[in-house]
C-alpha cells in the first residue's frame, strides 16, 4: 500500500483518539463497519475521497488536519540558477531548501 | 560612498524590524522582519552560509560547525545580500582565509566587502558601540583601548576580531 493511505490512517487515528471516540462508535457516522475502519487506520483500505468529509464532520476536525504534508522534493532544474554552482555546492542549497520547507510546513500545523 | 549605503542600509533594515536599539541585535528575528526562515545546519566545513530566495520564500542557511558569534555574523551578512543584491537569488558565502579588502574590485567581491559592512553595522550599530565604550570607561577609569574590546565583543555577541575591525572603522581606535 502507498505511504499515503498509512499517513492518512495515523493522522484518523490520532484525530479519533484525540476526540476519545472508539473505531466502534465513529463507523455508523461514516456508513463502514469496524473493520473496514481499522482497516483504514492501518492503511491497508483505500477509499473514496467522500469518505475524508465523512470522518471530518463525524470528528468535527477540518478535512485537511486529517491530509499528510505534501512532501515537495527540492528540484535543481526549477530553481533558476542553481546549475551554475558545482554538485557538491548544489547539495548544500538543496539541504537547507529541504529543512526549511520542513519547517514551514511543521510551522503551520 | 558603498560603506555608507550598507550603513544606512543596516540602520534602516533595523528600524524597519522594530528592534532597533537592542544590545545584543537579536539578528534572527531581524532576519525574520525581512520574511527569512533561519536554517542551522551541517554544511561544508569551508562553507559559511547562504541565501536562498524565489517567488515565496527567503531561506538562509548556517553553518552550525562554526562557533555562535560567528554564525551570527554569517546571518548578518545573508541578510546584506537580501536587501542590497536583488539581482543575486541564489549566494553561497564561504569561509575566506585572506578578507577580501578594498583593492577587490570584482562585482562579487564588492557585494562582498557590502554585505560584511552591513553585517558590522546591524551586529554593532555606531551609536550603541559609542555608548556603551564610553559607559565602559567611565565605570572602569583603568579600562584601556585594548582592554574594551573583548568586553565590547561579549556584549554585542560578535568576534573580538569583529569588533576590533568596527572601532578601527568608526575611528574610535587607532588602525593596529
Amino acid at each position: 500500500m502507498e505511504p499515503f493511505y498509512r499517513e492518512f490512517g495515523d493522522l484518523l487515528r490520532r484525530a479519533r483518539q484525540a476526540k476519545g471516540v472508539s473505531q466502534a462508535a465513529i463507523a455508523p457516522s461514516v456508513g463502514l463497519s469496524r473493520t473496514s475502519v481499522a482497516n483504514i487506520e492501518r492503511g491497508r483500505q483505500r477509499m473514496s475521497i467522500h469518505l475524508l468529509m465523512d470522518f471530518a464532520r463525524a470528528l468535527d476536525v477540518e478535512p485537511c488536519t486529517l491530509l499528510p504534508a505534501v512532501q515537495i522534493e527540492p528540484d535543481p532544474t526549477r530553481t533558476p540558477g542553481l546549475l551554475e554552482f558545482s554538485p557538491g555546492e548544489q547539495e548544500q542549497f538543496l539541504t537547507i531548501q529541504r529543512r526549511a520547507r520542513k519547517e514551514m510546513v511543521d510551522g503551520e500545523a | 560612498m558603498a560603506k555608507r549605503e550598507a550603513e544606512q542600509a543596516a540602520a534602516k533594515v533595523l528600524r524597519d524590524s522594530g528592534l532597533a536599539g537592542q544590545i545584543p541585535t537579536p539578528i534572527e528575528d531581524v532576519a525574520r522582519s525581512r520574511g527569512a526562515v533561519v536554517i542551522r545546519e551541517r554544511l561544508d566545513r569551508d562553507v559559511s552560509g547562504l541565501l536562498f530566495r524565489d517567488d515565496d520564500s527567503v531561506m538562509i542557511g548556517v553553518n552550525d560547525l562554526h562557533a555562535p558569534r560567528r554564525q551570527r555574523f554569517t546571518v548578518a551578512h545573508e541578510i546584506g545580500h537580501l536587501v542590497m543584491h536583488k539581482g543575486r537569488p541564489l549566494v553561497l558565502d564561504h569561509v575566506r582565509i585572506n578578507m577580501r579588502d578594498a583593492t577587490s574590485s570584482t562585482a562579487t567581491d564588492i557585494e562582498e566587502i557590502q554585505a560584511n559592512q552591513f553585517a558590522a553595522a546591524i551586529l554593532m550599530p555606531q551609536d550603541l558601540v559609542i555608548r556603551e565604550a564610553k559607559r565602559i570607561l567611565e565605570n572602569d577609569p583603568a579600562a584601556t583601548d585594548a582592554s574594551i574590546v573583548p568586553l565590547l565583543a561579549q556584549g554585542f555577541e560578535v568576534s573580538e576580531q569583529a569588533m576590533e575591525i568596527r572601532l578601527v572603522n568608526l575611528g574610535l581606535r587607532r588602525q593596529i
